[in-house]
């Protein structure tokens, strides 16, 4: 699987018209896929207890590409992947944006939903991003994983 | 020799700033505070000794260390010039 398909961005700007548009692109290059796994994260309205009303995401560009770039490489190897493909935004989002998609294609629907998976629990466990989570309350903090 | 410090997140919010250069002295250590057993400053040391100047709640067993851009271990050798940053648990996704 010397030539899997990959990608990992960082997105300013609001996602789900770029997802869109991108599933279609990888659709169209990959007539040898047969399982596609898309999973797309939102930013929901709570978290522990607490409404939440929006988030903004810090990153660190340079070690946050350098490990996206390693996860989807590793993944295409791991589960003979076809494509890999994953947007993570950045910046102001509201209740309900898409805050992370996550593509990916392989022959049979095994890999795909297996390799979906692994991508985005590796994303949240090294990827070096952060949650700011403002509440409806009018308060803020900076969220910990694993709190 | 200096380092540059980037904070992020947690730490930003803690230390009340971006960024800052921190001067080593020519063993590699502010003082003996950042020196490791070898004499050469790491990142261990060194966020030991601005937890110490800001307070830091996170511990050395939740926190990471990068430099230029790559996660390296705690007892990395820091070289003048070196772009440090201390990662709190990330919350991506």
């Amino acid at each position: 699987m010397a030539d899997a398909d990959l990608d990992f961005t960082l997105l300013e700007e609001p996602l789900d018209g770029t997802a869109v548009t991108r599933n279609n692109e990888l659709i169209a290059r990959h007539p040898e896929t047969g399982g596609i796994v898309i999973f797309d994260g939102r930013v929901r309205n709570h978290h522990r207890g607490r409404g939440v009303d929006h988030l903004e995401y810090a990153i660190y560009a340079d070690l946050a590409q350098h490990e996206g770039a390693r996860i989807v490489a590793q993944a295409a190897e791991q589960f003979e992947l076809d494509y890999a493909h994953v947007i993570h935004r950045t910046g102001h989002l509201d209740v309900g944006e898409m805050a992370v998609w996550v593509c990916v294609g392989a022959a049979h629907r095994e890999a795909a939903f297996a390799a979906c998976r692994w991508i985005i629990d590796e994303v949240k466990r090294d990827v070096p991003i952060w949650k700011h989570e403002f509440y409806t309350d009018g308060t803020s903090e900076w969220v910990l994983a694993g709190q | 020799m200096t380092v540059t410090v980037r904070y992020f997140a947690h730490l930003r919010a803690q230390s009340g700033r971006d960024e800052e250069r921190v001067e080593l002295d020519s063993s590699g250590s502010p003082g003996t505070a950042a020196a490791s057993p070898g004499g050469g400053a790491t990142p261990a040391a060194l966020y030991r000794l601005l937890s110490s100047r800001y307070g830091f709640t996170l511990g050395e067993h939740v926190v990471r260390a990068a430099v230029n851009g790559r996660y390296v271990g705690w007892d990395a050798t820091l070289a003048d010039g070196d772009e440090v940053v201390f990662i709190p648990p990330v919350s991506g996704g």
